[in-house]
């Protein structure tokens, strides 16, 4: 029973993640909300690893906690190049290369 | 590394745990090593470039090229002196976290040629001249092992390692113009897809270890024969897991990016995304397809071995799958006016065909003789010097006419013939017309597909087949029938060297192909189980 608690806790952080994605334009917003989805699934590992009595989910979730700090220095740093050249942080704003 | 053993645990009872659990723990980390060479220049090549750049002028951009050239040499020399490993010595490294096996060693000898060919399209493009280049280099040689992890992993966590590694290194390389506006948008397109595909496939992968209980592929593969999963819960993990590999490879529902990208990064790095990135993809997506198809313990392979996990049919999953990627790849090149947008959705539709090979792959494992992936990684081959040789013949002809547009080929056939003809073997290539490798790879993934029942499939790819022939001949016809202005002139020595090694291995492929096929064939593939 408690285990299902952290996996609905767990799915909803993600699905509140993959939402924000689809819905907000501003690209820090955005990064957000993929920290969102990372730590839904790192919550996952969590539990998994708790309830199978194992090391391994623990450490996978140490690798997406560094993983995810590396993505949002490279994504910030992108993300200031661009600031630069235009002053925009909407992704509707990149219009640039039609796509 | 004997030092480190002969220190006495002194941490307290959890370091003796480990120790008594684990008595060959450290020297078994030294002696993997030694099969880890390659990666290890990597690492030290990586820094080393960035050091050379330090110490030279800022006029004198090329110079961390040739270093960076030398550490390719010196790890693909250490890769061919390692050799293939043979079926008995095929094996697992660093408790199981990597594998040593032919198929692995191939890939990585693939990988290494292909950014050993893209290093000198950096140094010679102009707008990438007069920089800071040594980070660029460094990130290349960087992506590249990411790649090297991706096409050995076997731990569901290198896995998710090796395509992040391999990811964010890309991510800068696509920016790497920073006072560019294309380039920049390119960079954070990339990057805001890029992470979101790898958030899915993470989230992905945490529900396939909650179902089996193991990071290890090939136990993850055992697990599932008995699992008590839904089929409906299966499935969706497996797509939450796809959509990495999917994106990686550019293959539908995660091929959006590709074109945009394409267009803002740098020639070479195009090129390198679109051919070596692909390979590596493709690698990743093998290892995890074949784990399912594994020998298992007690017959039980064979349900796996003929595709049906829980009655799903995964061949026809993965082929609906390819059938969008090359329909959509190939009905959106067609409008394309830049060059680089064109081929960035030609290898859309390419990743389509080879991903055809891949859902061909399942049945076959087992099959005496024949690795199902066989011609995959053939194809694989001839892919990597069609499309660099393309993108190689392109950025010469843009820094000539100083547009990526398509009307800069007009009349190339006057201007610079060993140009055109050597383009007009790489769009036959494309397109798949004898004599050339793209034939005989494309001639036997589609052999391949229908002999394992998968006939819409086939139907598909050949009329997708006669779809490209209309935008590749495009460009034939804007080379040799069209009238372009602009003066002719005289290719230097080294390009024209250049593009005839380009063009060998695809008309030696395409005409001996045997020795290679039988080559790929010979591979060792680390049973995982």
């Amino acid at each position: 029973m408690q285990t299902q608690a952290y996996l609905v806790v767990a799915t909803l952080i993600f699905l509140i993640g993959a939402m924000g994605f689809l819905i907000r334009r501003n690209i820090l917003v955005l990064f957000m909300s993929i920290e969102l989805m990372l730590n839904g699934a790192a919550m996952l590992f969590v539990t998994f690893s708790r309830q199978l009595r194992q090391m391994d989910g623990h450490v996978f979730v140490f690798f997406i906690i560094a993983l995810a700090a590396a993505e949002a220095a490279v994504g910030l740093s992108i993300l200031i190049a661009i600031f630069r050249l235009k002053h925009r942080v909407n992704v509707d704003e990149l219009t640039e290369l039609k796509g | 590394m004997f030092f480190l053993q002969t220190v006495a645990p002194t941490g307290g009872v959890t370091s003796n745990e480990v120790f008594d659990r684990y008595p060959d723990l450290v020297s078994s980390i030294g002696t993997d090593m030694g099969a880890f060479l390659p990666e290890l220049v990597l690492c030290l090549g990586i820094v080393w470039v960035i050091f050379v750049d330090l110490f030279s002028k800022r006029q004198d951009s090329r110079r961390p090229g040739w270093h960076a050239l030398g550490v390719l040499g010196l790890s693909l020399l250490t890769l061919v002196l390692g050799g293939f490993p043979s079926a008995e010595e095929a094996g697992s490294l660093f408790h199981g976290m990597v594998v040593r096996d032919g198929f692995a060693v191939f890939m990585k000898l693939l990988l290494t040629i292909g950014t050993a060919i893209c290093v000198p399209m950096v140094m010679s493009h102009k707008d990438l001249q007069g920089r800071r280049m040594g980070e660029f280099y460094g990130l290349l040689l960087g992506s590249l092992l990411g790649m090297y992890m991706m096409a050995s992993a076997r731990n569901l966590l290198m896995f998710f390692m090796g395509i992040e590694f391999a990811s964010y290194t890309s991510y800068l390389l696509t920016g790497y113009l920073k006072g560019d506006r294309k380039a920049a948008e390119g960079g954070v397109k990339y990057v805001i897809y890029g992470s979101v595909a790898s958030g899915i496939m993470v989230y992905g992968l945490s529900i396939l270890y909650g179902l089996t209980g193991s990071l290890d592929v090939g136990a993850v593969a055992q697990a599932l024969i008995v699992t008590k999963a839904s089929p409906s819960l299966l499935i969706i993990t497996a797509l939450l897991c796809f959509a990495g590999f999917a994106y990686k490879i550019s293959a539908f529902p995660l091929h959006f990016w590709a074109p945009d990208v394409y267009e803002g990064a740098p020639m070479p790095f195009t090129a390198f995304l679109s051919v070596v990135s692909k390979a590596a993809g493709f690698a990743i997506l093998i290892r995890f397809v074949v784990a399912f198809g594994a020998p298992g313990a007690d017959g039980q392979a064979l349900t796996l071995a003929s595709g049906k996990v829980l009655d799903l049919d995964w061949p026809q999953i993965l082929a609906v799958l390819a059938m969008f990627t090359m329909t959509i790849g190939n009905l959106a090149a067609l409008w394309q006016n830049n060059f680089k947008r064109l081929l960035a959705y030609s290898s859309i539709a390419h990743a389509g065909y080879l991903l055809m090979g891949v859902a061909a792959v399942v049945p076959r494992i087992g099959a005496e003789g024949d690795p199902g992936w066989q011609p995959v990684l053939f194809y694989l081959v001839v892919y990597l010097f069609m499309n660099l040789g393309a993108f190689y013949i392109a950025q010469i002809v843009a820094a000539r006419t100083g547009t990526e547009e398509l009307p800069g080929f007009a009349g190339l056939g006057k201007r610079a013939p060993v140009l055109a003809v050597g383009l007009f073997l790489f769009m036959i290539s494309l397109i798949g017309l004898p004599p050339t490798g793209g034939f005989t790879g494309k001639w036997q993934l589609l052999k391949a597909a229908w002999e394992n029942g998968l006939h819409t499939l086939v139907l598909v790819a050949v009329t997708n087949t006669v779809i490209s022939v209309y935008y590749y001949a495009r460009i034939i016809k804007l080379m040799f029938l069209d009238q372009g202005d602009g003066e002719g002139y005289v290719l230097p020595v080294g390009q024209r060297t250049a593009v005839v090694l380009m063009v060998v291995p695809i008309l030696w492929l395409g005409l001996f192909m045997d020795s290679t096929v039988h080559l790929i064939r010979s591979l060792s593939f680390a049973v995982i189980g």
